[in-house]
């Protein structure tokens, strides 16, 4: 049975390069730096954005900014975790995928 | 030149100038210039309906005349936007809600007056890049959608409820078009967290609940939301913060390490919810539950504080609690958007952020 991080990776890999997610409503770079941040740009009048960790299930939700370009924290998170970055829910859910790349040694 | 010929061509040098079209932009703000805010459109490339109040006092200039086209404009991005096409529907009403009180269900909105004033395919055009956010963006062909109705409404006065349903056309999607938005920034708003949840949801922290603090406007919907089973039920309770945490194994539930963190002697409202099940294919959570608290738009709830905390019915678990604070400004955008799936009954309603449009009318 496919994990929900092996389906998540899969998704994140068919979205392709930055930015992703155009489709989608919201959007965001596909790879990001543990501890960093990366920008969310929110298309719909939504007024939170969800950080999810797919592994654990930690999930921290942060106000949409003014203006709706959003600054997002990302986890201290090990190289490889995948987060959902999403958006409503239900019928109005949109979610994107973005992948935690570590730091070269 | 003969004379009757002169009177024939003055005559209709005047019939044009009294037919000429006219415009006026909602809100006059962005007239020239970029608002704040961006909002995508309907159809570009997802299915969406997008109902838009626009107040009285945005449309003056138009009392009594008939409107026979809007227009959205791009918002100011260096990136350019790639072309498309979508199919829409528009609907035109005079609502009976002020946009203050925009109800989240559609069909609130819509006046007795409702007219379809367009269906049919719209397209996006391939619009250059322009200069960073709030640099002006010229009403040019590049940079707008234009619906040209088929059938003109008559604005009598009041809110008009411009409602737009679009549907992408696939291969055909536009995608990231962004269209201007106004948006006013509440001041005051805010949420804290108080103490840890318990249960299989939420992660290492059982942070399993949120509440969307922008949305803790007067006159707006406070948004509670909480992760849990499908088809599950859990109580959202309002009320004032606990001294300290409470085991619920003084109220005979056997969960260990699960607390109440609300006074039981101060509970104003406990309010049920069903977990609806979550469909989207990279969900990580089955379901989520909501509550929707209408909050008076009145200066009596500016900076009023309360904390909630869930209780899941299913599992006799407790979420996270939080404390939060209605802001304390009331919008005065007078325009309000109401957006979500065409197939849902309600939307998702802001009152301080709504998108531009540029109404033309004889």
């Amino acid at each position: 049975m496919t994990s929900a991080t092996d389906r998540l990776r899969e998704a994140r890999a068919i979205d392709g390069s930055a930015p992703q997610g155009g489709g989608e409503g919201i959007r965001t770079v596909t790879v990001a730096s543990p501890g960093g941040s990366v920008m969310v740009n929110v298309g719909p009048n939504e007024s939170s954005v969800t950080i999810a960790n797919a592994t654990t299930g930690a999930s921290v939700t942060i106000p949409v900014a003014p203006g709706k370009d959003t600054q997002i924290p990302i986890p201290n998170v090990p190289g490889g975790t995948v987060l959902t970055i999403s958006i409503g829910v239900g019928t109005t859910a949109r979610i994107i995928v973005v992948q935690v790349i570590a730091p070269s040694p | 030149m003969q004379p009757s010929s002169a009177f024939t061509i003055s005559l209709l040098a005047l019939t044009t100038a009294l037919v000429a079209q006219s415009s006026v932009v909602a809100p006059a703000a962005a007239t020239n210039d970029d608002l704040l805010s961006y909002e995508w459109v309907a159809g570009a490339s997802q299915p969406l309906r997008q109902q838009i109040l626009v107040g009285q006092s945005h449309l003056l200039a138009m009392l009594g005349r008939p409107i026979t086209a809007i227009e959205l404009r791009r918002t100011a991005a260096p990136e350019a936007y790639l072309p498309g096409n979508a199919n829409l529907t528009v609907t035109l009403s005079t609502s009976p809600n002020a946009p203050l009180g925009c109800d989240n269900h559609y069909a609130g909105n819509v006046g007795p007056d409702a007219t379809q004033v367009f269906a049919g395919t719209v397209s996006f055009p391939a619009s250059p890049a322009t200069g960073v956010r709030m640099t002006p963006v010229p009403w040019s062909p590049a940079n707008i959608v234009r619906i040209q109705f088929a059938q003109p409404f008559v604005y009598l006065g009041g809110t008009l409820c411009v409602d737009l349903t679009g549907q992408p056309i696939p291969g055909q999607e536009a995608n990231w078009w962004m269209a201007d938005a106004a948006e006013e920034v509440m001041p005051g708003t805010a949420a804290v967290e108080i103490g840890a949840g318990c249960g299989p949801y939420g992660g290492p922290q059982h942070a399993w609940s949120e509440v969307a603090h922008r949305s803790l406007v007067p006159g707006g919907r406070a948004q509670f939301r909480a992760k849990g089973p499908a088809n599950g039920m859990a109580l959202a309770v309002f009320g004032g913060p606990a001294p300290s945490p409470i085991p619920l194994g003084a109220f005979g539930i056997a969960t260990p390490n699960c607390f109440c963190h609300l006074d039981p002697g101060a509970i104003f409202a406990a309010v049920a919810a069903v977990y609806v099940p979550e469909t989207h294919p990279l969900a990580l959570v089955s379901a989520h539950a909501e509550v929707l608290v209408p909050l008076p738009a009145d200066v009596s709830w500016f900076g009023v504080q309360l904390s909630t905390q869930w209780f899941d019915l299913t599992q006799l678990t407790t979420s996270n609690a939080f404390t939060w604070t209605i802001g304390n400004a009331i919008p005065t955008l007078d325009m309000a958007l109401n957006e979500g799936h065409p197939g849902d009954a309600k939307g998702w309603v802001t009152t301080y952020l709504a998108p531009v449009l540029r109404f033309e009318f004889q």
